[in-house]
């Protein structure tokens, strides 16, 4: 992801570490962030709190045994829930709609186009939102997931299954748009 | 993962392009703000400081403890000049002579008698019995003598010259320059001055023979503040305060404590002081205490409730009319608004050493101030925190942040009040300042907090 190099001159406080770190690293951070925050102005404030947080903190990293793409992705994504939660809570009684579980084991469509993806991530509901992209992209366990959100691991299922029947549902109704109009 | 699973997490798995003004330039100066607001992780810096520290302390005691001891060789006789060769005392059946005034009760003036012959004499005494150890003094010069307030104090009645030699008597005998010259025999035993002799100035004869083998006549020591120096012993005193203490926890990079507030606690101080000169002292003390902080919070919970094949209608809600009716396993989610308050508490052991001044003496008071290194060990904490994501958990010594050890700069200031010869009553503003981190998080963030407490205590000398 970057040059050792980058990572010992960053210890050192160099800026041209910081540069060189951050060109390598900004736009998997950035990928991240776009995922977890709608806002487009306050992703570059998410962006900077992230990228000072890694140099603060990279005295910690241990180069030879930590894997430095997964530390620097648990940060951001840390400090994206954080972020979202001091904005705005995540669950409240505005968003919650009392809902019936429904199992639905058909499969979803395979070929998504990135550009759908992002559409399909934009318009997903913020509630199934977290977890779906803490489960699905982030390889979260539903266990982590309680922890991180601060719910049930039964919870985290049922919002996942929900989240999946909501992909589902909009890709089925694109697709009417698509050959109906 | 289904492969709906696998094309989305492939998808994402990639770099996005950064938009306009996400360049380094753009954003590093936005970075390295928030750095210097965030606080740098320096554990690795932690060790160093405190071996630093610890030397200076060490240090200091050991500069203290060798300037005393470079003291009491080298601290002169000013007052006094050896006449090795003129021998004045014959009669050592007797403790003290007076040679000019032998039977003079002790509450009689002494007489000058100067005379010419004798021009650099005024008067002279023999005190001391030690044959071997007879020293006689000549007294010079204007800035060589013993002052005329000390002769002239033994017009003080008996009942005061009683008082014990020790260094706080001996502000009441002040010297002043004077033009008498007096020539005075010194015995190294001051244990065995005469009833016969006025005592008032064996108190100061006898502490300066306290130390005959400091006796040199090149030097003087010319403030009374010499000759408390003479007349100091190391000595330890034991002290005891209690307190109220409140703490400052900072923000850290990521642990939230915006809804916690620092709530008094208390402690209690043992302390063991070594004075090694007048004023300056090495202290130890330990330190039970409990911090207390109030957490209030208001949040929202989701709550979540399973029923088994729960019969679910609809109705038309013009008509009531029954439009649908089902059985399913249900489950009902709601919000739930919830407001934490807790007082928060944290038990800890401290152990302190550090360097004790008493800077300023005026009568009875005295005003000083301390410096040292802590070490805490946390016992326990009990209570309920905020964690990196706003959720509400509970905080003790299971928990991942908490952290036992803890070592810290301690800063003090004091005033002391003389109740009598033995007790001290003082009080003291003490603050400390952790240079370790107090709690820890995934990514290695802390939080250093500052402790301030007032004490009140009392001192005695062991």
């Amino acid at each position: 992801m970057t040059d050792p190099q980058n990572i010992e001159w960053c210890k050192k406080g160099l800026e041209r570490g910081h540069a060189q770190l951050y060109k390598d690293c900004a736009p998997y951070v950035y990928s991240h962030i776009k995922r977890y925050i709608r806002d487009i102005d306050f992703r570059k404030d998410i962006m900077q709190e992230i990228f000072a947080k890694v140099f603060i903190n990279i005295n910690s990293f241990d180069t030879e045994k930590g894997n430095f793409k997964g530390w620097v992705k648990r940060i951001a994504i840390n400090e994206c829930l954080q972020q979202i939660r001091k904005k705005r809570p995540l669950y409240n009684a505005q968003n919650i709609e009392t809902s019936f579980d429904v199992v639905d084991e058909s499969p979803l469509p395979t070929d998504l186009k990135r550009a759908d993806i992002d559409l399909l991530l934009n318009d997903m509901p913020s509630r199934y939102k977290i977890v779906f992209m803490l489960s699905i992209i982030d390889n979260y366990s539903h266990k982590e997931i309680g922890e991180q959100l601060n719910i049930t691991e039964a919870t985290s299922r049922s919002q996942l299954t929900r989240a999946r029947k909501w992909v589902k549902q909009y890709l089925l109704n694109n697709i009417q748009k698509e050959l109906y109009g | 993962m289904d492969k709906f699973d696998s094309n989305l997490k492939n998808g994402f798995d990639h770099k996005s392009e950064l938009p306009e003004g996400f360049g380094w330039d753009d954003i590093k100066e936005g970075i390295y703000e928030k750095m210097q607001t965030a606080k740098p992780e320096k554990n690795n810096q932690n060790w160093k400081w405190l071996i630093l520290l610890l030397l200076i302390v060490c240090g200091s005691g050991t500069w203290f403890a060798s300037k005393y001891s470079n003291e009491k060789k080298s601290i002169p006789n000013p007052i006094l000049s050896i006449q090795k060769d003129k021998p004045v005392v014959s009669d050592n059946s007797k403790n003290v002579k007076t040679i000019n005034n032998t039977d003079r009760p002790n509450n009689e003036n002494i007489s000058t008698a100067d005379t010419p012959s004798q021009s650099d004499i005024k008067q002279q005494k023999v005190i001391g019995t030690k044959k071997r150890t007879h020293n006689t003094f000549n007294v010079n010069t204007p800035q060589n003598t013993i002052d005329n307030s000390i002769i002239e104090s033994k017009k003080v009645s008996q009942n005061e010259l009683n008082i014990p030699i020790n260094y706080d008597n001996i502000d009441k005998y002040k010297t002043t320059k004077t033009t008498n010259k007096t020539s005075i025999i010194v015995a190294h035993n001051p244990s065995k001055i005469s009833d016969n002799i006025d005592k008032l100035p064996s108190i100061v004869l006898g502490l300066i023979a306290s130390h005959p083998s400091n006796l040199n006549p090149s030097k003087a020591p010319k403030t009374i503040e010499a000759i408390k120096t003479l007349a100091f012993k190391k000595h330890v005193s034991f002290g005891l305060a209690g307190g109220v203490l409140n703490w400052t926890a900072f923000d850290a990079t990521n642990i939230n404590h915006d809804f916690i507030n620092g709530f008094p606690g208390y402690s209690i101080n043992p302390s063991i002081s070594l004075y090694l000169r007048p004023k300056h002292a090495l202290q130890i003390d330990y330190e039970y205490g409990i911090l207390q902080e109030l957490f209030d919070y208001e949040g929202s919970r989701l709550v979540e409730t399973a029923a088994n094949q729960t019969v679910v209608e609809v109705r038309s809600s013009l008509t009531g009319n029954l439009l649908y009716s089902t059985q399913e396993d249900v489950t009902v989610y709601a919000t739930r608004s919830y407001r934490e308050l807790k007082y928060n508490q944290h038990k800890f052991h401290t152990l302190n050493l550090g360097y004790r001044f008493d800077q300023i003496t005026m009568g009875k008071s005295s005003f000083g101030f301390y410096m040292g290194a802590s070490y805490l060990l946390r016992i326990n904490s009990k209570g309920k925190r905020l964690n990196e994501q706003l959720d509400v958990v509970s905080f003790d010594k299971n928990n991942p942040l908490f952290k036992e050890n803890q070592l810290g700069l301690r800063l003090g200031i004091h005033y002391n009040y003389q109740l009598n010869s033995n007790i001290k009553i003082f009080s003291q503003l003490i603050s400390t300042k952790y240079i370790t981190n107090w709690e820890l998080d995934d990514s290695n963030s802390s939080t250093r907090p500052l402790i301030y407490g007032v004490q009140i205590g009392l001192k005695y000398p062991l």
